[in-house]
């Protein structure tokens, strides 16, 4: 009945509302026929020609009243009225094309500014994994007895947890990436590739069935694979793109791993990226039975009970993480009491899996929160700069309104107009940051990528998708809009509350201004608002500017520049381990020395500036205090180009004989001993509160991040035998252009020693330490630029248009006598009252703001500020100063013109 | 003035729906008729006819087509579409109860 009732009436409708012509044309038609008609009825009643034309129009009382009443039954006039509205306003948005370019573009600026780091934290924070039924996930969490949580269990509880819990349907376990030295095979020739390296992870053979992954060709693990049996693999997605070309050959194919040979019997489908955080696909997932051939170098027995793995439970239909809690908690602590272990654990929850990052990772809560706090203020000052246009148009426009409502229009129809303009200018920003964002976020994550992350390894490949979704986008567009809105009805309301006759009349309404001059009104407290947050963003700006101009000059105390770091991975694998070890570095240290390019050669278990060890140290009178450690060789000081203050340096014999000794930095010497020779000295170090002897003071350097000395920092032996990690060679000449020479001369060792190094200059280390200053400032800038644009847009705007407002009661006053300079005294000095009052809170709230940057846990302040004090007067007073000069400018230049101008003319203004 | 006096409140729709059921006419031609068969009793304005009219074929029950009259001019001839007839046997049916009802009232004899 209903879809009968459209079949006949929505043809009708669109009819008239796209060929309105022909429809008028017919109903003009239609009427004229009959009254004809009507005419030549009369005269056949004997009237005359005339008589008759007329009565026959009488009879019709009207035609153009009678059209109307036809047209209202048409039932589209509303639509046609928008249609209107539309047009109209698109029309007089031409007319005033800086008011319309300014509007789209301050609220597009605003509202992309809020889509990224929405966007950001939606890809970081909110994705869920793309596994069947990610809600029913939990990751399991231990919280240790001694504070603090961690993700890791051991292989024991794994087996015990998934054996004797109630609550699961299915635990998995998955350990850390390794990186392995595969022989991919090469499909083109049938044989296996050059040893390369790899990313490996062990799951359990559970894994895709518990999380409900398919293979998208072949099969994935079977609870059947077994140690005895063929090994097998499952390829991920992105690796058969980027290593096979896509080629589905590949499946059956094996891969040699440190001479096992491995089936590829399945390829991940493209979405799964794994379980672990972040979301870094391996080429291969093995079955952790299988362990043995991804780690053949792994002394497992050592290792047995070591935390390595993830456990992820998908639980059973019904059954709350809260309730599975108590019960996984004793499982954990029976099994402690069972073998006789440390007890460790207080107890084991379960979260749900993160993509990214977790979202109430402190760390990333206190970053996003920041970085939406600068965004909301960009999109403020950007509604205030609205506020503003939109309340200067429609004062300037009071005469149109009011000849159009005296012309009859309603003042709701006044009002649609005038909503009407809202919306589409909130459409037109809107489809700008449509159309832009995505491209941002592409155009940004391609530069991290290409900046950063293949700056050191391409090796992981994130997936990770920053582009807006569909919810954002339709935020987006919702927000630019309904600012659209909201900002027309505010300029309507304010407009429409003006007597239409009096701006007719052109008026009094601004001779009762005087008074106006001193209240405050609505636009002096945009203009505040204004200042204020753009003050908060600019001098914030400022401060990190200023760190990182420092944090770029500061040096770290220790050579870099000529100094060569190769990381060799898993290298016990190819069975380096022990006395091999032990071997190996002799044949690297003598080999690398006899390179003329070469001065030394050194060995340590952490790099400088990209990691440390923790340790504690105490005296046997003194409190123990915490302290970073380094395992170094022999040689590595001199390497680093760090000088010993006092002392000498390790010695092979000191190695050989496992002699406990060790050296001490300067800032440690006088925090243990302020005033007395520290050699000599005996200190009690680690858990153990093993003694040991100091036999050196070394300069203080930036070893853990640059721009601070750690107090206590240790220098220990490194024993000859442990694996080897990773190795320092000083050259004579630039660090990158001996890395050919040194990497041949490890080939010449063992040729895959080659593949399993990461080769750097630690002159990366240094631009590494230096990133996150220059991150945060680069990003500041790009803010409070944003800002000081938007703000010297809207208070320029603001203050100018007041100014030239008051164009006629200048004239006036200069034709009552007054001088121009006391009238420009009187317009700037309300101004710099205005700008002053609104400078002063800004301050107040900019050193707030910056006094939270130095509270910035993690020690982020160090890295950001670099010493920078937060109060730097010159940040604060060089802001201050430009807001100050902008606004008088504003003021000035309309202000002088007033002044200048003819008094009558003055009058006559507008 | 544009409603006429003598026509109760909403006839008119039924009048034109039923006079149009017969055959397809135009509006000056449904004026003639209605004055016809009614013996000028009920007479329509021309000032209501054509809003009425338009009304009636936007509520999607009279149809139109421009064709050639009578006297060969060209003309809009509206005609009752599927759903017109069943408006009119719906109106035609309140119209009886109504004046049945009414004649009921009035013919009551004085108690």
């Amino acid at each position: 009945m209903r879809l009968e009732h459209w079949w006949y009436t929505v043809p009708l409708r669109l009819r008239s509302l796209f060929r309105r012509r022909q429809v008028e044309q017919e109903l003009d038609d239609e009427l004229h026929y009959h009254i004809e008609l009507k005419t030549e009825e009369y005269l056949s009643r004997g009237m005359s020609a005339e008589e008759a034309r007329h009565a026959a129009m009488r009879a019709m009382g009207g035609v153009e009243q009678r059209k109307e009443e036809c047209r209202d039954t048409r039932r589209v006039r509303y639509l046609e009225e928008l249609i209107l509205d539309f047009r109209y306003a698109g029309r007089s948005l031409r007319h005033s094309p800086s008011f319309a370019l300014t509007t789209i573009l301050t609220l597009a600026v605003g509202v992309i500014g809020t889509t990224l780091v929405i966007t950001a934290y939606n890809a970081l924070a909110l994705r869920s994994l793309p596994v069947k039924d990610p809600n029913g996930l939990v990751v399991l969490k231990r919280e240790a007895r001694k504070g603090g949580t961690g993700t890791a269990f051991s292989n024991a509880e794994f087996r015990h947890l998934s054996e004797h819990n109630a609550v699961f349907e299915g635990v998995v376990a998955e350990a850390e990436y390794s990186t392995v030295l595969a022989q991919l095979p090469d499909l083109d020739r049938a044989r296996h590739g050059e040893p390369r390296q790899i990313l490996t992870k062990l799951v359990s053979e559970n894994y895709f069935s518990v999380l409900g992954i398919e293979a998208i060709a072949g099969r994935t693990f079977t609870p059947q694979e077994s140690p005895g049996g063929n090994p097998v693999a499952v390829l991920s997605f992105s690796s058969w793109q980027r290593r096979f070309q896509a080629d589905p050959g590949v499946l059956g194919q094996t891969v040699l791993l440190y001479g096992t040979h491995v089936t590829i019997i399945g390829i991940a489908p493209a979405d799964f990226v794994g379980t672990g955080l972040p979301p870094v696909p391996p080429d291969l997932w093995v079955p952790l039975r299988m362990e043995a051939m991804v780690e053949p170098g792994r002394d497992r027995a050592a290792h047995s009970e070591e935390p390595r793995f993830r456990l992820v439970g998908r639980l059973k239909p019904g059954i709350r993480p809260q309730r599975a809690q108590a019960g996984l908690t004793v499982l954990v602590q029976q099994l402690e009491t069972r073998e006789r272990l440390e007890p460790l654990t207080a107890a084991v929850k379960g979260d749900p899996p993160a993509y990214f990052i977790e979202p109430n990772n402190p760390q990333f809560r206190a970053l996003s929160l920041l970085l939406m706090g600068c965004f909301s203020m960009v999109l403020l000052i950007a509604c205030a700069n609205l506020a503003n246009l939109f309340l200067a148009r429609s004062a300037a426009r009071r005469k149109e309104l009011a000849v159009r409502a005296a012309l009859g229009a309603s003042r709701g129809r006044l009002v649609r107009q005038l909503l009407t303009e809202g919306v589409l200018l909130g459409l037109a920003a809107g489809s700008l940051a449509l159309m832009v964002s995505p491209w941002l976020c592409d155009f940004i994550w391609m530069e991290i990528q290409e900046r950063i992350i293949f700056r050191f390894t391409d090796l992981y490949v994130f997936t990770f998708r920053f582009t807006p979704d569909l919810r954002v986008l339709a935020g987006t567009f919702a927000v630019s809009v309904v600012a659209g809105v909201l900002f027309s009805v505010m300029a309507a309301v304010a407009s429409s509350r003006v007597d239409f006759r009096d701006a007719l009349q052109d008026h009094v309404a601004q001779w009762t201004t005087n008074r106006r001059w001193l209240r405050v009104s609505g636009r002096d407290a945009l203009i505040t608002a204004q200042v204020l947050f753009s003050l908060v963003l600019l001098v914030n700006a400022g401060l990190l500017a200023r760190g990182m101009v420092r944090g770029q000059a500061a040096l770290p105390g220790l050579e870099t520049h000529h100094v060569v770091d190769i990381e060799f991975s898993g290298i016990e694998n190819l069975g380096f381990d022990g006395e091999h070890a032990a071997a190996l570095r002799e044949q690297l240290a003598e080999k690398l020395s006899a390179l003329p390019a070469v001065t030394g050669v050194a060995f340590a278990d952490h790099v400088p500036l990209l990691g440390a060890g923790t340790n504690t140290i105490s005296v046997a009178e003194g409190s123990t205090e915490r302290a970073f450690d380094n395992h170094i060789s022999p040689g590595f000081l001199s390497v680093f180009g760090i000088d010993l203050v006092q002392g000498r340096d390790f010695t092979a014999a000191d190695l050989a004989r496992h002699m406990s000794v060790l050296i001490i930095t300067e800032s440690t010497a006088r925090h243990l001993w302020p005033d007395e020779n520290p050699l000599g000295k005996i200190v009690l170090v680690g858990k153990t509160r093993a003694p040991m002897e100091v036999i050196g003071v070394a300069r203080d350097a930036c070893t853990v991040a640059l721009g601070r000395v750690e107090p206590f920092y240790l220098y220990l032996p490194a024993a000859p035998d442990a694996p080897l990690a990773d190795v320092f060679v000083r050259t004579r000449g630039e660090a990158t252009s001996s890395i050919p020479l040194i990497l041949g001369t490890a080939a010449s060792i063992d040729k895959n020693l080659t593949s399993l190094a990461s080769v750097h200059s630690m002159d990366d280390a240094l631009w590494f330490q230096r990133l996150p200053s220059k991150i945060a400032t680069l990003f500041a800038l790009c803010v409070g630029s944003l800002a000081m644009f938007l703000a010297s847009v809207g208070i320029y705007g603001t203050i100018a248009y007041a100014v030239t407002q008051r164009t006629r009661e200048v004239g006036i006053r200069i034709a009552l006598g007054a001088t121009p300079i006391s009238v420009l005294g009187l317009i700037l000095g309300r101004i710099m009252k205005l700008v002053g009052f609104a400078t002063g809170i800004g301050l107040a709230a900019a050193a707030l703001v910056s006094h939270v940057l130095t509270t910035l846990p993690f020690g982020l302040s160090s890295v950001l500020l670099f010493g920078i004090s937060p109060k730097d007067p010159l940040a604060f007073a060089a802001i201050a100063f430009f807001l100050a000069l902008m606004a008088l400018s504003a003021g000035y230049l309309p202000a002088r013109r007033a002044t200048r101008i003819n008094p009558m003319e003055a009058l006559r203004y507008e | 003035m544009s409603k006429p006096p003598d026509l109760v409140q909403g006839t008119l729709d039924l009048l034109l729906l039923k006079i149009l059921a017969l055959e397809p006419l135009n509006g000056f031609a449904i004026s003639q008729r209605l004055k016809q068969v009614s013996r000028d009793v009920l007479q329509v304005s021309d000032g209501s006819l054509y809003p009425a009219l338009h009304k009636l074929e936007q509520e999607g029950w009279i149809d139109s087509e421009w064709k050639a009259s009578e006297n060969n001019r060209r003309a809009k001839y509206y005609s009752l579409t599927r759903l017109g007839r069943r408006q009119l046997e719906r109106e035609a049916h309140q119209w009886n109860r109504l004046s049945a009802a009414i004649s009921m009232v009035v013919k009551m004899k004085q108690v």
